[in-house]
């Protein structure tokens, strides 16, 4: 068996602030494979902007992350940041959450591409380098590539700031390609040229695909395996067939319960009621145990580790009793 | 409670460094404590709209009325009365926080500008933290040290403090979990039914606009082409633009597939828009004329207003009929 | 309170790499010494001793004495007081005066605008220690007038820096997004741009005390900036090498004065730059 791309072992994130310790990850283990694409959900503040924060090495100051991020086998937690920054825009590329803080508003968006293939590929023209971020523009669906260039990002609509990163991304090739949410400004028909680009990307490359959403939809179209997280914790982790046809753990049931587009329009929003955890707490048992349906004695003991069950992982202590 | 006229546009105009027509000739007219959807594809427009209603966009042609007062008029005679009056979610919901100011003294701006009580606005602050489950701890932290459907989150409870009675909303459910998002427009609406609230929200999540709004306007390259009751909308559309994208919607009960109608040709740009009809270039039901003479926005017997010369020219695929 | 702790951060932040924490704590001794030099310093440093003329390290002089036998310890000591007292007060000055015109350029654009510029533009246009050797020949020098001299030459610096910042700060989102929520002009000024602009500005005032130590040692070298009996690294270079015939030592420990300074502040500007700027750790490159 060969190793995977990626492999997170025990991964825990902690900041200091005024109110005691914050845990933003509690301990994450994930691997993915080459030419893989897996989703992430989970509740918002969950840790998945943390986590794939971390796998890039971007963490803002203050923030202290534990455990073991091995890309290829090198641990990327303790590489020092100037190999890191080499290692950013060629085997891992990012596609941020939010535009506005991973373009610089005082350039020109050509400009930043340009640079983007530049220091990716150094031997490449001038020239060859402008052709390509046009070509990349064109990919994304803008049309008028030649003037979007021209453009300062203050200039263009938030689904072109969005697209405008997107193509930046697909202009580093990389074995693996974090997308944190890239398709929250757009309407349905380019979300869909998106996915079909990533798809074609993981075929080309062979590379690894990461991909945050909150749209079940799309991670069902796009992601062969998808992991459901809560308050810092992975719980539950599988095909993504299985995982949002059959969830098993209560809080993907919950999440998934909550899907608009089969509820009758007379009766309110369904949401999952309970107070959300704190990332300063930390209570003994199941982090989901307050806002759980299911939840017994047993569960306010310890956290459950993730455990097989059924073809999918969960983490949760009544598995057997609740299906 | 009044059922005057709250939003007013009249043959508003945008032009961007004279050449790029970001709204061309908008008019409409939404009731007090309407909620209305805004849709069409990327770079259509809809921010400039509610830039233009707020004013932070002032029209190049035509003029913007809130609560029959004219943007620029209000701004000049009582601008925090103006404030008070309409209020505005802004599309990229991180970068719209001063990062400076800690999430709580962002919110206690409130008391600081609009002399608000400081107890009342505080237990309002708390209250709202709960119902949109965020921790209370987030009011200590920075902007950069939350997620981005927090930040989403902070915007409308900041929003909300100041009782508005117009609320412009620019995708206000982008980056939320299904489950938030539910108590999110729950929360909306129950502020809309008591305090008779003008909604005005844009968004690319089509099952959201189908379940929170009354009437739904659709847009292309800098015009409405259809502003129609959403129900008639969403079971007869009447532009072949609006057939199109509602086609694109994603079903997560049909295992994500969807037979939708890919539109072919390129996006024209809005700085040299197509002769006659915008949409000629792209229209799968386009005639001769189409490209002549532009069609006006007329109503049909069903009530929606349509900028086309041959609606309801285009059906919608059956799957997407009767959800 | 929240002040302290950022401060504190920024400082740890700085101290990261040997380079920074090296000129952290060059700048730190430095400061110590030019607040504690009554003291720090042995003798009086203008009190002649006649008969120890250009005498070399002793027990009791540990770095010797000049041509009219004042201890050289005592007046390096002094002399770094009186190079700190003008350099963050030029530095405190320029900064204050370019911030308020380049805000006033970026807020006020025609006429004010134009202006502002043009006189940021012919002041520039001069390297400072000309620009101030003009005005001292002019006006006279005392410690004020040199202040303000060496502050005026550098507020184009500082004041460009400022009107570009806010230019870029004025149109970000978050300044929209007060606009609707209703915040007056003032207060956006204050409380979301101003804060906003101070981390670069910060970065250039500590790059460019450097610059002031060596512009106010240049004037005083040259017998423009303080005058005699007051011990400034300058006057101090003069006068040791008015007497490097007789005695190698004080000019070379002058030197090395104005060579430490100059290099500690700029080792820890360096490292402040890179720790201040909270997003370039959130931008991919
Ligand atoms: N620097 C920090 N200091 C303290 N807490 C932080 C910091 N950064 C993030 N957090 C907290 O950690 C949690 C996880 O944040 P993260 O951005 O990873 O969430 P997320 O799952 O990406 O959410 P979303 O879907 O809303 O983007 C949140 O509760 C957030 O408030
Ligand atoms: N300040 C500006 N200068 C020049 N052009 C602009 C400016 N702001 C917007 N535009 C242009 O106006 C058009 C409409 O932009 P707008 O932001 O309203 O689109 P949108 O419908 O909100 O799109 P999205 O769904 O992607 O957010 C775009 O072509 C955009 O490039
Ligand atoms: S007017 Fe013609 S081109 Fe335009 S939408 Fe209608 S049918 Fe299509
Ligand atoms: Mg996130
Ligand atoms: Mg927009």
């Amino acid at each position: 068996m060969t190793e995977p791309l990626l492999s997170i072992q025990n991964l825990r994130l902690t900041a200091q602030t005024d109110r005691g310790t914050a845990s933003i990850l509690r301990g994450i283990d994930l691997t993915v494979e080459r030419g893989r694409i897996l989703g992430i959900v989970g509740e918002s503040g969950s840790g998945k902007s943390s986590l794939v924060s971390t796998i890039m090495g971007l963490l803002s100051p203050g923030l202290n992350a534990e455990g073991s991020v091995k890309l290829d086998g090198v641990d990327l937690l303790t590489l020092g940041s100037s190999k890191m920054q080499a290692l950013r825009g060629n085997k891992i590329a990012m596609i941020f959450q939010d535009p506005m803080t991973a373009l610089n508003p005082v350039f020109r968006v050509g400009t930043q591409l340009v640079d983007v293939v530049r220091n990716r590929y150094p031997g490449v023209s001038r020239e060859e380098a402008v052709k390509r971020a046009s070509d990349a523009l064109v990919k994304v669906g803008l049309s008028d590539p030649e003037r979007r260039m021209k453009d300062y990002p203050g200039q263009l609509s938030g689904g072109m700031r969005q697209r405008v990163m997107i193509a930046m991304a697909l202009l580093c090739q990389p074995d693996i390609l974090i997308a944190d949410e890239p398709t929250t400004a757009l309407d349905a028909t380019i979300e869909a040229q998106i996915i079909d680009l990533l798809r074609r990307l993981r075929n080309e490359f062979s590379g690894s695909i990461i991909f945050i959403s909150h749209n079940l939809g799309t991670v069902l179209q796009l992601c062969d395996e998808v992991a459901v997280m809560y308050g810092g914790h992975l719980v539950e982790l599988g095909a993504v067939r299985d995982v949002l046809a059959q969830p098993l753990h209560p809080y993907s049931r919950a999440l998934i319960g909550c899907e608009i587009d089969d509820q009758p329009l007379d009766v309110p929003l369904a949401f999952i009621p309970g107070k959300v955890p704190e990332t300063v707490d930390n209570p003994p048992g199941c982090i989901f145990a307050p806002r759980c349906n299911y939840a017994a004695e047993v569960c306010t003991r310890v956290m459950p580790p993730l455990r097989a069950f059924e073809g999918q992982l969960a983490a949760c202590a009544r598995l057997e009793d609740i299906t | 409670m009044t059922t005057g006229t709250s939003v007013r546009l009249d043959n508003a105009s945008v032009v961007f460094l004279n050449v790029i027509r970001a709204l061309d000739g908008v008019s409409l007219e939404i009731k007090a404590g309407e909620t209305v959807g805004v849709v069409g594809e990327s770079g259509s427009g809809k921010s400039t709209l509610c830039r233009l209603l707020v004013g932070l966009t002032l029209p190049t042609g035509g003029d913007a009325q809130i609560m029959g007062q004219s943007v620029k008029t209000a701004l000049k005679t009582d601008r925090k009365a103006f404030r008070r009056q309409i209020q505005m979610l802004m599309q990229d919901a991180v970068a719209t926080l001063s990062p400076r100011i800690t999430i709580g003294g962002l919110m206690m701006e409130a008391v600081a500008i609009h002399g608000l009580d400081r107890q009342e606005t505080e237990a309002r602050i708390h209250t709202l933290l709960e119902r949109l489950r965020l921790p209370v701890s987030i009011l200590d932290r920075y902007p950069h040290e939350i997620s981005g459907g927090q930040a989403r989150r902070v915007g409308v409870i900041r929003a909300l403090l100041l009782r508005p009675s117009v609320l412009v909303a620019d995708e206000p459910t982008a980056g939320l979990d299904v489950s938030v998002q539910g108590e999110l427009l729950n929360l909306l609406l129950e502020f809309q039914r008591e305090m008779n609230l003008t909604f005005v929200m844009v968004s690319h999540n089509l099952h959201v606009i189908k379940r929170v709004t009354q009437r739904t306007i659709v847009m292309y390259l800098g015009q409405i082409v259809e502003d129609a009751p959403t129900a008639t909308l969403f079971k007869h559309p009447a532009h072949p633009y609006s057939t199109t994208l509602l086609s694109t919607n994603p079903l997560l009960s049909a295992g994500g597939a969807s037979n939708a109608i890919i539109l072919q040709g390129e996006v024209p740009s809005n700085a040299k828009p197509p002769s006659g009809c915008r949409f000629h270039t792209r229209c799968p039901v386009a005639q001769p004329t189409c490209s002549k003479t532009m069609p006006e926005l007329t109503r049909t017997e069903a009530g929606s207003l349509v900028r086309c010369h041959f609606p309801y020219s285009l059906a919608l695929p059956g799957a997407h009929q009767d959800t | 309170m929240r002040g302290l702790s950022i401060l504190l951060k920024t400082l740890r932040q700085t101290a990261r790499y040997p380079s920074g924490a090296i000129g952290l704590a060059l700048v730190a001794a430095i400061l110590f010494i030019a607040i504690f030099a009554p003291f720090l310093a042995p003798y009086d440093p203008n009190k002649l001793d006649v008969i120890n003329r250009l005498a070399g390290p002793s027990a009791e002089h540990w770095l010797g004495t000049d041509q009219l036998g004042r201890d050289l310890l005592s007046r390096h000591i002094y002399g770094t007081q009186v190079a700190m007292t003008v350099a963050l007060s030029v530095i405190a000055l320029a900064l204050l005066i370019g911030m308020a015109l380049g805000i006033l350029s970026a807020y006020v654009p025609g006429p004010v605008e134009r202006l502002i510029l043009i006189a940021f533009d012919s002041f520039s246009s001069f390297p400072s220690v000309i620009l101030a050797m003009a005005a001292v020949a002019v006006l006279g020098s005392s410690m004020p007038m040199l202040i303000i001299v060496i502050a005026t030459s550098l507020v184009p610096h500082f004041g460009r820096v400022a009107r570009a910042q806010v230019l870029s700060v004025m149109n970000e989102p978050f300044v929209e997004a007060e606009r609707v929520f209703g915040a007056s002009q003032l207060r956006i000024l204050v409380f979301h741009i101003v804060p906003n602009i101070l981390a670069p500005l910060i970065v250039i005032a500590s790059l460019d005390i450097p610059i002031v130590i060596a512009i106010e040692a240049s004037l005083s070298f040259l017998g423009l900036g303080l005058r005699p009996p007051l011990a400034s690294w300058g006057g101090l270079l003069q006068d040791g090498y008015q007497n490097m015939s007789k005695a190698l030592l004080p000019v070379l420990i002058s030197s090395a004065a104005l060579a430490i300074a100059t290099l500690a502040f700029t080792m820890f500007g360096e490292a402040l730059r890179n720790a201040i700027d909270p997003r370039s750790a959130r931008r991919p490159d």
